[in-house]
């Protein structure tokens, strides 16, 4: 067995690094901390895609939530204030959905409005270029409000208040409509 | 350590183990270039234990992403299996080698060239004592064997 071994460590004794190759690690060793640039730049890289990637998916969806919920009720209001007659004049929710067959939904009324307002009439009008039905409401102490119902075709709930002026306007979901409420402070 | 003399010596012994892993001599290099660039990159002492190790780690990381060219080296090496007459010690041995499967090839050079101990090398390769000195002895005995066959090799 001696015999064997003496020719193995003859085998790797004749094995060894060039010249060239000893300098060539030696000069990579030297210049390693560049070896660490495509890491730094591909962490760089990832970071940024997971900085994009955060924004699109959590940032965005919520900023173009409060820009298209800000512009409904700025267009609300603006409507609102004008007050404009209603073109079916009634106090039937019935009678109202039954006259305003144009509309893409089936008129109805939330519970809160149908709870404390009674109907005094309703006309077409568009919220954000869709078709909607602007009813007029009254309270008890003879305020008078206006209520936008449309169908909902957004994505994600939708539930807030926003005042402009010496208007509050109330928007919320129920179902498949999307009811936005305008009344006087 | 001293750089030149010291560090080729501690450089070659680790391309000798890096061969014995790959018997390749380019992927050799490759694997003794690495293992001494990451020493460096995270200032560790340049002992030969510690060089070995990190040999044998990047080369089970290499193996696992299919890096290493070991399946190409093997198949060239596999068409020119026959026993010649002509071939010369070094070169026979060289390809019997290369024919050996890798655990064999380093427990022998371990043993052999570095002098570990079976115990060293059991540590190392995380498996028992007596498989290593049963692997240890049945590859000595297939070289043997096939050296003998060998009317060039036997002086």
């Amino acid at each position: 067995m001696k015999e064997i071994d003496q020719h193995i460590k003859a085998y790797y004794a004749n094995k060894s690094l060039s010249p060239q190759q000893l300098e060539a690690i030696e000069r990579g060793s030297q210049i390693s901390p560049k070896r660490n640039l495509p890491r730094l730049i591909g962490a760089a890289a990832a970071l940024i895609v997971l900085a994009l990637c955060a924004y699109f998916l959590l940032i965005a969806p919520v900023q173009k939530q409060d820009k298209m919920i800000h512009a409904f009720s700025a267009e609300v209001a603006f409507n609102h204030e004008k007050q404009l007659n209603s073109d079916i004049v009634t106090g039937c929710i019935g009678e109202l959905s039954e006259q305003m067959n144009k509309l893409d939904f089936k008129l109805g009324l939330p519970e809160n409005i149908q709870a404390n307002y009674k109907i005094l009439g309703g006309r077409y009008c568009s919220v954000d270029s869709r078709i909607a039905a602007q009813l007029k409401v009254e309270d008890k102490t003879g305020s008078v409000g206006t209520l936008y119902v449309l169908k909902k075709v957004e994505p994600f709930d939708i539930q807030d208040v926003v005042v402009f002026k010496k208007t509050k306007v109330d928007i919320w979901d129920d179902g498949d409509l999307l009811f936005v409420f305008a009344n006087d402070i | 350590m001293t750089y030149d003399k010291d560090l080729e010596d501690f450089l070659n012994r680790g391309y000798r183990y890096a061969l014995s892993l790959t018997s390749c001599e380019d992927n050799a290099f490759d694997l003794v270039q690495s293992a001494y660039l990451n020493l460096r990159e995270k200032n560790k002492p340049l002992v030969i234990a510690y060089f070995i190790r990190t040999i044998r780690n990047l080369h089970i990381d290499k193996q696992r992403k299919h890096i290493v060219q070991l399946k190409w080296m093997n198949s060239s090496n596999s068409n020119n299996n026959h026993y010649s007459p002509k071939i010369g010690v070094e070169p026979f041995l060289e390809k019997l080698l290369a024919k050996l499967p890798v655990q064999n090839r380093e427990i022998l050079f371990l043993s052999v060239v570095e002098e570990y101990t079976a115990q060293e090398i059991a540590d190392l390769l995380e498996m028992p004592r007596g498989t290593v000195l049963s692997i240890l002895s049945r590859t000595k005995k297939k070289l043997k064997s096939a050296l003998e066959e060998n009317p060039n090799s036997v002086k």
